[in-house]
């Protein structure tokens, strides 16, 4: 389970979260909606403990971000759009392998889990070449396999999709839900309405670094009489593209 | 603070640093070779100037009729007295490397007892025509000396009138081979210091902003262990590269000396204590300088933004060695072993000497502890700082 408890993060000038508070339930998919810079990898790399609050906290399976970093990060597994943050010169596996190190597993489990992931994912083929000449797809898998290698109740998608084709951002959604299907924890920032509407059960619309709208894709399009999700979070933010 | 993660972190990163058979060119094959090649090419070029020296010059002169002088010249085996129309051009031309112009009147003005006049044609921008200039001069000098003599004897004097001393050299080094041990006492202080202190950046720059560069700090700062960990991990590794390049240097450097014995002395004389005394320096200012380069590059946010601020760093590593090289290791003034890098110049400086200075040694290893403790707790605060990390 995750909990929000009045989150805030202050760079400098910039409020980039201004108090958000929400709770996702084991086994759910929370969507965070927002627009560029709304605040969503800033609320992201907060509950992954990158980054310090500097106002409330959040707890992670009961471990509270602020006071007990470390056990949180034993819990959560990330994976960040953009670049795949893979090490080209190491193997896939032992990409996977170093954050399986990392994450205190010991020698025997981590082969037994590379295995099976690399059966799962369909990489077994690939598992000992290096990285650096990999198609964008295959380091897609890798990174997936390493985001979930010590199988962390919690899951933090940032983008996860962006940057991606169609089959691969596929694979990625194929992904969510078998981490959903296995009784994770999982938060999902996007700027996709269609995405977030493909695989959410509650969504939240940030906006300037706070909560404008939160709950079920269903309430949300009863409460604004609107079937068309777009329109809605186009009514929400839209009005004010000064910033 | 968990030595496992430490280790975890370290082997990662040396496999990393080193899978690479380009890494391993650049950072270990190239430091050992480049000395050498610049050596052998230097002891080459030296050597061919020497054996230009000892070839037939071809000369010209003018005037001088049938004289006496022009005679020795022209029976000189360093001469080949050539015939031309045009000595400027032929010097130009490169035909002949200078010219003489001896005055008609050279062998009376000389049997008058008075002062004869020659004028020597050369091109003062070549280094041949230079040398053909003193070749010339000394054979004149030469020529001088046999009619001084011959006037000492017709007034019945003996030669020795002229000379009023003569010195007789001796050293009180003589097992430490003059010339060459100057130069290898002057540059190996230098060398080590330089090579300890720089060879490390690649490895630095690769594990701090490349990390950034890639995206692969985010993952790497949500798995358990604590920054302090990861930092520590990186850090002994990029030492380790700084130190085997510095290895590598050496053995170039002492690989260049095998082979230009003359040009660089030889390493006799240090001993084991001394050879402990330098290694020590050698790891403090690796220890010192990776967690410096380290602390930049997690702050560049790419690969390029860390070169260009650590470029200057090796500049300014390179400021005090040169100061220092022409001090003399047996009166460095006390204050210097109190200041950073200077003091590790002049500690291997003194040790390559041959001298044991307690007092100094003790210095200079309790401030690299200080300078140790200070550069890897700005390297860890660095890393710690939000606005470091994810500068934007
Ligand atoms: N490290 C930082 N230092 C200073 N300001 C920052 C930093 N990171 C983010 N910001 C600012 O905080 C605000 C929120 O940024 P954030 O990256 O969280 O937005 P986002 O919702 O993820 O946007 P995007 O869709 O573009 O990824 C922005 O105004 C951004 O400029
Ligand atoms: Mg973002």
């Amino acid at each position: 389970m995750i909990q929000l408890m009045d989150l805030q993060k202050r760079f400098k000038q910039i409020e980039a979260v201004k108090g958000v508070s929400f709770q996702v339930n084991q086994g759910e998919i929370f969507g965070l909606l927002g627009e560029n810079g709304a605040g969503k990898t800033t609320t992201l790399r907060m509950l992954a403990t990158m980054l310090q609050p500097t106002g409330g906290t959040a707890l992670l399976g009961g471990f509270d971000i602020v006071r007990e970093p470390e056990r949180v990060r034993g819990q959560i597994g990330i994976l960040f759009g953009g670049e795949m943050g893979l090490y080209d010169r190491l193997t896939a596996r032992e990409n996977i392998q170093y954050f399986a190190e990392l994450n205190d597993m010991r020698r025997t489990d981590i082969n037994d889990r590379i295995s099976y992931l690399a059966k799962m994912l369909d990489m077994e083929e690939y598992l000992d070449r290096r990285v650096g000449k990999f198609s964008k797809g295959m380091k897609q898998k890798v990174a997936i396999a390493r985001s979930i290698v010590h199988n962390p109740q919690i899951m933090l998608f940032d983008e996860p999709t962006s940057g991606l084709d169609v089959t691969s951002a596929r694979v990625v959604h194929e992904f969510i839900r078998s981490c959903k299907d296995e009784g994770k924890t999982i938060i999902l920032s996007s700027h996709s309405m269609k995405e977030v509407e493909k695989l959410c059960d509650r969504v939240g619309i940030i906006h300037r670094g706070s909560m404008v709208e939160l709950g079920t894709i269903e309430d949300l399009k009863k409460k604004y009489g609107n079937d068309d999700l777009e329109e809605v979070f186009m009514k929400l933010v839209g009005d004010n593209h000064e910033a | 603070m968990k030595l496992r993660h430490i280790m975890i972190v370290l082997k990662k990163e040396l496999k990393d640093i080193f899978r690479d058979k380009k890494t391993i060119f650049a950072s270990i094959v190239v430091p050992m070779l480049m000395l050498p090649l610049m050596f052998s090419f230097m002891g080459y070029g030296t050597k061919q100037l020497e054996e230009d020296s000892k070839k037939v010059v071809p000369i010209a002169i003018v005037g001088g009729a049938e004289s006496v002088f022009v005679e020795y010249l022209k029976n000189s085996p360093l001469f080949n007295v050539i015939q031309t129309n045009d000595t400027e051009q032929d010097i130009k031309d490169n035909k002949i490397k200078a010219a003489i112009y001896v005055p008609d009147n050279f062998d009376q003005t000389v049997s008058k007892n008075e002062l004869a006049e020659i004028t020597i044609e050369y091109d003062d921008t070549s280094q041949q025509s230079l040398n053909a200039f003193s070749t010339i001069r000394a054979a004149i000098a030469s020529y001088s000396e046999m009619i001084v003599a011959n006037r000492l004897s017709a007034l019945n004097l003996n030669q020795s009138i002229l000379q009023v001393v003569e010195i007789q050299e001796r050293s009180a080094t003589p097992d430490k081979g003059g010339f060459g041990f100057l130069m290898f006492s002057m540059l190996l202080p230098l060398m080590l210091t330089m090579w300890s202190s720089v060879s490390g950046m690649p490895a630095a720059t690769d594990l701090g902003a490349g990390e950034k560069e890639r995206g692969t700090l985010e993952p790497l700062l949500t798995t358990q262990p604590k920054r302090m960990s990861l930092l520590m991990g990186k850090y002994l590794a990029v030492t380790i590269a700084a130190l085997l390049g510095t290895v590598a240097s050496f053995s170039g450097f002492l690989l260049s000396m095998k082979l230009n014995p003359g040009m660089l002395g030889t390493a006799k004389g240090l001993g084991g204590t001394s050879i402990i005394v330098i290694m020590l320096t050698c790891i403090g200012l690796s220890l010192i300088f990776s967690a410096l380069q380290l602390a930049v590059s997690v702050y560049a946010r790419s690969f390029k933004e860390a070169s260009t601020y650590l470029s200057p760093l090796a500049i300014i590593i390179l400021m005090p060695s040169y100061l220092t090289m022409l001090i003399d290791a047996k009166a460095i003034p006390s204050i210097y072993f109190h200041i950073p890098l200077l003091n590790a110049v002049c500690i291997i400086k003194e040790v390559v000497a041959g001298v044991f200075n307690m007092q100094h040694i003790i210095i200079v290893l309790l401030w690299s502890l200080v300078y140790i403790a200070f550069s890897m707790l700005f390297a860890l605060s660095m890393f710690k700082k939000e606005s470091v990390v994810f500068r934007v």
